[in-house]
């Protein structure tokens, strides 16, 4: 193998090669004398105490030491040579090329690679630094043979048809835990849970956590359908798994899961020889290129190099409240869209956390908020030393979470609670479904209550997640392999197979991914913590993926605005509100997007000061219950008599924030226009609408007369913003007005035009918006009644 | 290649120890202090028998007795160029693991027999021809061709690409089954 060697830095430049001791076909040993050169340098003589001192300039003498072992193939320099710096100095033909390391030991020739010697340029490891097998970091190989290597694997799965597909453990095709209820749950046939956890399988660790945990049963949910699905997938897909667990732990569930080594056989990488203690990368599996591997995962910030080729899963959460059991060897969660339930809390609220349960994250464990910081810095750089000790932290903290969760029982309590409440309400059933019940608990009480005791059952088995997992995945090798396939075609007929003719799968999912939130401008408010960019949140990133257009102010160009069900109070709402193409809904609807990869129907778009997202079947009944909870004094509807209809103007026009409205109108108006009036005029329009209320009961045309009042304000305020843009934008809104009017219906697609005249198109915008979703028909109408109104106005 | 060899070690004892089966207590630490350890260059297998106890010195200070311990243990070195017999623990595309006792030795692709082809698609994963086939388990005779030892820990690398190398049937011989009876 040949190798060119440079003369290295270390020399005294410049040089003057002299002459040559060994010649072209010399045997040659690692740091014999290869040539002899010179170099001058000044040197001071004389004393300096008589002051005497002086430099003179010398010659040196030196040899240069062979780097490498082989025979000499050509020297690159020749004698008289003067050298300035280091250059190619000479190529010698090595026996071994070194490409492939164990432990610092060549795996070809069996030779010590960490020797130093004075002749040492350049370290002999650093010729093979790619770990790339599973189970072993300290095998490493060159560039080349990594690319050979899998050259050779993407020509094999190409002929039969396959890809890769790299599967996680915790929270994607399981979800473990080391409570010891679950075992007392399975072994009493009498409790509520039984039915959920009778197929909850079990093993012990030897060299698991030490201490109280020491020898404790790990209790594994497989995801319902998973045996199917990995059966039917292994098809389609070569699978690996890789987790953040230890590899003991990776191993239990993988006898578990695929005790007959058919679908992941040895291909498994745990955190144990992972190599980063942060962050999982398809490169320390796939160095050299990732076109053919898809990845499923909970976790999305885990893979912050190969985000293309992840599909992220919903987290399983079967276990409640318990979370991801190796989520101390993770950066912490901040990607979770909680369920609409989860976050309006039931009425008994247990204590205990719900999301994501990081035992850690209470007060047992108050260095969690601390550690976060230093996980995220090792992401970013990666040195050994920070390593090792975030390594040590995360051991301790795992145990520790371990041993909370052995000891507190955090399901026991969880059910403990769910009895009392069970207990107690009985009687009085009807009326608490009728007032703030969230809509989980009736789900619970009728759907899987076997038991004479009606006793709610904690755990329930229903999740679909790897169905629509199937669905993607299928999809995705589909529309590869359809790719390859043109692309084979158009080609001739040679056996080479060649990078450009393989579609990289990472752009195959981007684009269907891409597909489903197309054309969609998405605003977010009250789902990314304060103090986080939204662009650059998790799911942030995630919505921009699927296609989206994610904003942080909601405009009238914006479509859909997703609201936390937690805080649907914010200024963005408000703001959205008074847009009528804006369609409100909550973190449910934005998770069913993520999940199943495609808009789920929308009836139910907004009402009143509660945002909501419902499925078709649904009834919009509990609306003007929601209503009634915390909606400002005046918009009370004491004698209910505002029918809850939820696209009635009014309602539409309740969210209105009234004395905001006055403060712009007033400033608007400005000092030399008589606020006074104007102010008093609006609140008399107020007043005048709540009398009509109470006075005429349910009467509908005197509601639609206090709409169209109130609209005339609202319309007031509108006008009064364009206004001011448009004083702004004059030129602009002159020149492109016309033509923004006559191609309305292409405007989607002229999205770059549209987002630079923004301000100006407010008005048409709307009126797009309105005649292309049908679905919110009801809002639409009311829109477009406004609409009108204020465009002739402007006119 | 196994030895007997003569060691010496230092131990300390903790004064609560201090009593009549002083030494009982110096030999059982002994053993668990130095047995399945790696020195660098060799396994400490197993102590067999201590030749002298010096006389315990109270070490200035702590208050531990230190005693001199002279023994003779057997002790494994593997030697480069050495033939021993392995079992295969993991078999990946560059080779596969065999570990024999303590030691671990990667076999490289390279240094396998040609006609002994990698096969991804098997369940699981091997190396195999017509007669032999190199997974998980497979006893292997493998010899030595470069060790590298660090504190506590030795690594190899054997080839089985020479004659009388490779899978062999692991047959326990007739005389250790008489020894037994």
């Amino acid at each position: 193998m040949l190798k060119n060697f440079r003369a290295g830095d270390r020399l005294r430049y410049p040089i003057t090669i002299s002459k040559f001791m060994k010649n072209k076909g010399d045997e040659v040993q690692k740091g014999e004398a290869l040539l002899q050169y010179t170099y001058k340098f000044e040197r001071t003589i004389g004393d300096p105490a008589l002051n005497e001192e002086r430099t003179v300039e010398e010659t040196g003498y030196a040899d240069w030491g062979c780097p490498t072992e082989g025979t000499i193939n050509k020297w690159l320099v020749k004698a008289g040579d003067v050298l300035t710096k280091s250059q190619l100095f000479v190529a010698i033909d090595e026996p071994c090329p070194h490409d492939m390391q164990y432990a610092g030991l060549c795996t070809k020739c069996g030779k010590d690679m960490k020797e130093i010697t004075w002749a040492t340029e350049s370290m002999d490891t650093d010729r093979a630094t790619i770990a790339m097998v599973h189970d072993n970091v300290a095998l490493t190989v060159s560039a080349q043979e990594a690319m050979k290597a899998e050259i050779d694997l993407q020509r094999r799965l190409l002929q039969q048809r396959k890809l890769s597909l790299v599967v996680d453990l915790d929270q994607t095709i399981i979800h473990a835990c080391i409570d010891p209820t679950v075992g007392e749950w399975q072994r009493d046939p009498t409790n509520p849970n039984h039915g959920a956890v009778k197929d909850v399988r079990t093993f012990q660790l030897d060299d698991g956590p030490r201490g109280v945990t020491c020898g404790c049963w790990y209790y594994i949910k497989l995801r319902p359908g998973l045996v199917g699905f990995l059966e039917r997938m292994s098809e389609y897909f070569e699978m690996h798994v890789y987790t953040m667990g230890t590899r003991a732990y990776a191993e239990q569930i993988a006898n578990i899961v695929d005790p007959d080594k058919k679908l992941f056989g040895h291909r498994i990488i745990s955190r144990d020889e992972n190599g980063s203690v942060t962050a999982k990368s398809l490169q320390r599996l796939f160095p050299v290129n990732t076109n053919m591997v898809i990845v499923i995962d909970d976790r999305a910030d885990v893979w912050p190099r190969n985000r293309q080729n992840l599909i992220k899963v919903t987290p399983y959460d079967f276990f409640k409240g318990i979370g991801d059991i190796n989520s101390a060897y993770l950066p912490a969660r901040e990607d979770t869209l909680g369920a609409a339930a989860a976050a309006a809390p039931p009425a008994a609220t247990t204590p205990l956390p719900i999301r994501n349960g990081d035992a850690s994250k209470s007060p047992g464990a108050p260095g969690q908020a601390n550690k976060i910081p230093e996980h995220e810095k090792a992401v970013v750089a990666n040195p050994n030393g920070v390593d090792e000790a975030i390594l040590q932290l995360q051991v301790q903290e795992q145990e520790r979470a371990l041993e909370k969760q052995l000891k507190e029982r955090p399901l026991l309590h969880m059910q403990e609670e769910l009895d009392k409440e069970d207990t107690e309400p009985t009687s009085t059933q009807s009326s608490e479904e009728g007032d703030d019940t969230p809509p989980d608990a009736p789900e619970q009480q009728n759907g899987h209550s076997p038991t004479p005791h009606h006793r709610h059952n904690l755990l329930r088995d229903d999740d679909n997640e790897l169905s629509c997992v199937e669905q993607h995945l299928t999809a995705t090798h589909k529309q590869f392999y359809q790719q390859y396939d043109v692309r084979r075609a158009s080609r001739h007929r040679t056996q080479e197979i060649t990078s450009e003719l393989i579609p990289n799968v990472g752009a195959v999912l981007d684009y269907l991914k891409g597909q489903v939130l197309k054309n969609c401008v998405v605003v977010l408010t009250g789902i990314v913590p304060q103090g986080v960019d939204v662009m650059v949140s998790e799911i942030g990133l995630q919505i921009m993926s699927f296609g989206a257009d994610l904003r942080r102010k909601p405009t009238p160009r914006t479509t859909h605005l997703v609201v936390s069900s937690a805080r649907p109070r914010t200024d963005k709402v408000r703001k959205a509100a008074r847009i009528p193409s804006i369609k409100i809904v909550n973190q449910d609807w934005l998770a069913a997007c993520l999940a199943e990869w495609r808009k789920p129907k929308i009836t139910l778009v907004q009402s009143g000061g509660q945002p909501l997202f419902e499925e078709e079947d649904e009834s919009g009944g509990d609306v003007s219950d929601d209503e009634d909870d915390d909606d400002d004094e005046e918009e009370n509807d004491t004698f209910g008599v505002i029918p809850s209809e939820p696209a009635s103007p009014v309602q539409e026009l309740k969210k209105m924030d009234w004395d905001d409205m006055d403060d712009e109108l007033a400033e608007y108006l400005g000092s030399d226009v008589d606020s006074d009036s104007d102010a008093e005029s609006l609140y008399q329009g107020t007043a005048k609408r709540k009398l009509d209320d109470v006075d005429d009961g349910g009467d509908s045309a005197a509601e639609e007369g206090t709409g169209s009042t109130l609209s005339k304000k609202q319309k007031l305020a509108k006008a009064r913003t364009t206004g001011l843009r448009n004083v702004e934008n004059v030129g602009e809104e002159e020149k492109d007005g016309e033509g923004g009017e006559e191609d309305g219906e292409e405007e989607d697609f002229n999205d770059e035009l549209e987002a630079e005249l923004e301000a100006a198109f407010e008005n048409e915008d709307m009126a797009d918006a309105d005649a292309e979703e049908p679905e919110a028909e009801a809002a639409a109408a009311a829109a477009g009644k406004e609409e009108d109104e204020v465009e002739s106005m402007e006119e | 290649m196994f030895f007997l060899y003569n060691l010496e070690r230092r131990l300390t004892l903790h004064p609560s120890y201090f009593g009549k089966n002083m030494k009982d207590l110096v030999t059982t630490k002994l053993s668990k202090d130095v047995e399945g350890t790696c020195t660098g260059s060799y396994y400490i297998i197993s102590v067999v028998g201590n030749s002298s106890i010096s006389e315990g010195r109270i070490l200035p200070g702590s208050g531990l007795a230190e005693f001199t311990v002279a023994y003779r243990a057997v002790v494994w070195r593997p030697f480069k160029g050495e033939t021993i017999d392995t079992v295969v623990v993991s078999v990946n595309q560059h080779g596969f693991f065999a570990e024999a006792g303590p030691l671990r030795i990667f076999v490289s692709a390279h240094l396998i027999p040609g006609e002994i082809k990698w096969d991804p698609n098997g369940t699981p994963p091997s190396f195999h021809d017509e007669d032999t086939t190199i997974q998980v388990g497979t006893h292997v005779r493998v010899k030595i061709i470069g060790t590298r030892a660090e504190v506590g820990d030795l690594w190899a690398i054997g080839s089985i690409k020479e004659d009388y190398l490779g899978y062999f049937f692991h047959r326990i011989p007739l005389w250790i089954n008489v020894h037994v009876c």
